[in-house]
């Protein structure tokens, strides 16, 4: 059985899943790549929005979400901690 | 320059007792280490060393807690920062030391002048020094803990009276403080080289660390012993720098 994802590690990998699709993506798509349930979803989401790393925009009436500059920043930042925390043993 | 005894004349009772040594008879166990006269100044370049690497390691951790709120970080930021300030402690302190004889020659024609300058210098030594390892060995434990993911909070307390208990003890017996130093950092080692990736960077340079603290505690058999662990100890901070510096520069 995998390990428990952190809260971390799941805003992490919504990130990155918004990333990999081009820095836009629908949130059913969102969902599935990050592995998530409709709930915690919208709750990691809402925390998101709030931070602003993530917006939501319409496009040809669909929802997408986009990546801002500051949710890639984070991306890089939390890269960097990952780096340190193997470097260090933490 | 006048003798040890007609010294001691100027210091109060008090201050003697409470010392609890002898001034001026060679017998200062409140000393951070018998450094040869021709190491002085050096070491000090030495200890900025480990005050640079330990704070910048410091500064990114605690980047990291405030990025991701993980109180990891924050202990491990809060440990090498302790450390940081125990080595300018160290220097400040041996700044005092060091000029001890300058400021003797200056003073000691002047009976009165001498007994002043004699209580503020001890006692700025008493401080600095019991700060000194009090700080240094509050870090090495709180990297003990983090490193090997202990988990009981309820011991803490009692282990920060241990490693106070510890400091004040090594004024009489030197080496309590640099042999628990070197039981925490066998631990970090220990830990490290269970974890195969981690046997390179970090590892080596808390076993030079380690190495460093077992010869410093062998001080009594030659003031010598002193620059060879000096040695080891830079060699230590050194490597934690390499690793620091691996990080930054792959991330460019």
């Amino acid at each position: 059985m995998g390990k428990r994802r952190s809260r971390l590690d799941i805003i992490c990998d919504m990130l990155v899943a918004i990333q990999a699709k081009g820095g836009k993506i629908k949130p059913t798509h969102l969902m599935y790549k990050a592995n998530l349930s409709h709930n915690l979803l919208s709750t990691y989401l809402d925390e998101l929005i709030e931070k602003t790393m993530v917006k939501e925009m319409k496009i040809d009436d669909y929802r997408y979400l986009i990546i801002t500059d500051k949710g890639m920043e984070f991306i890089q930042n939390i890269k960097k901690m990952k780096e340190f925390q193997e470097a260090f043993g933490l | 320059m006048p003798s040890a005894t007609k010294i001691e004349k100027f210091i109060p009772q008090d201050l003697k007792r409470r010392m609890a040594f002898s001034v001026y008879k060679g017998i200062n166990m409140w000393r951070l280490g018998l450094t040869p006269d021709w190491f002085r100044e050096i070491d000090t370049g030495f200890e900025i060393v480990s005050i640079i690497v330990t704070f910048l390691i410091a500064v990114s951790a605690y980047k990291f807690y405030k990025l991701t709120n993980e109180k990891t970080y924050k202990w491990f930021s809060l440990s090498f920062f302790a450390m940081s300030l125990a080595y300018i402690f160290k220097i400040l302190t041996n700044i005092v030391v060091y000029n001890e004889e300058w400021i003797g020659k200056e003073i000691l024609g002047k009976y009165t002048m001498t007994y002043q300058y004699v209580h503020e210098y001890y006692y700025f030594e008493i401080f600095g020094t019991i700060a000194f390892r009090f700080l240094m060995l509050v870090g090495l434990f709180g990297l003990y803990y983090i490193i090997c993911k202990c988990k009981d909070k309820k011991t803490i307390p009692i282990m920060l009276f241990l490693l106070f208990f510890t400091t004040m003890f090594s004024n009489v017996q030197y080496f309590a403080f640099h042999l628990t130093a070197a039981l925490m950092l066998a631990m970090i080692v220990y830990q490290y080289y269970q974890n195969k990736k981690l046997q390179t960077g970090p590892a080596r340079a808390f076993a030079f660390l380690l190495l460093s603290q077992i010869i410093f505690s062998l001080l009594f058999l030659t003031s010598h012993i002193y620059v060879i662990a000096e040695i080891f100890q830079l060699f230590g901070f050194l490597l934690l720098l390499q690793t620091y510096l691996k990080l930054v520069k792959h991330n460019g």
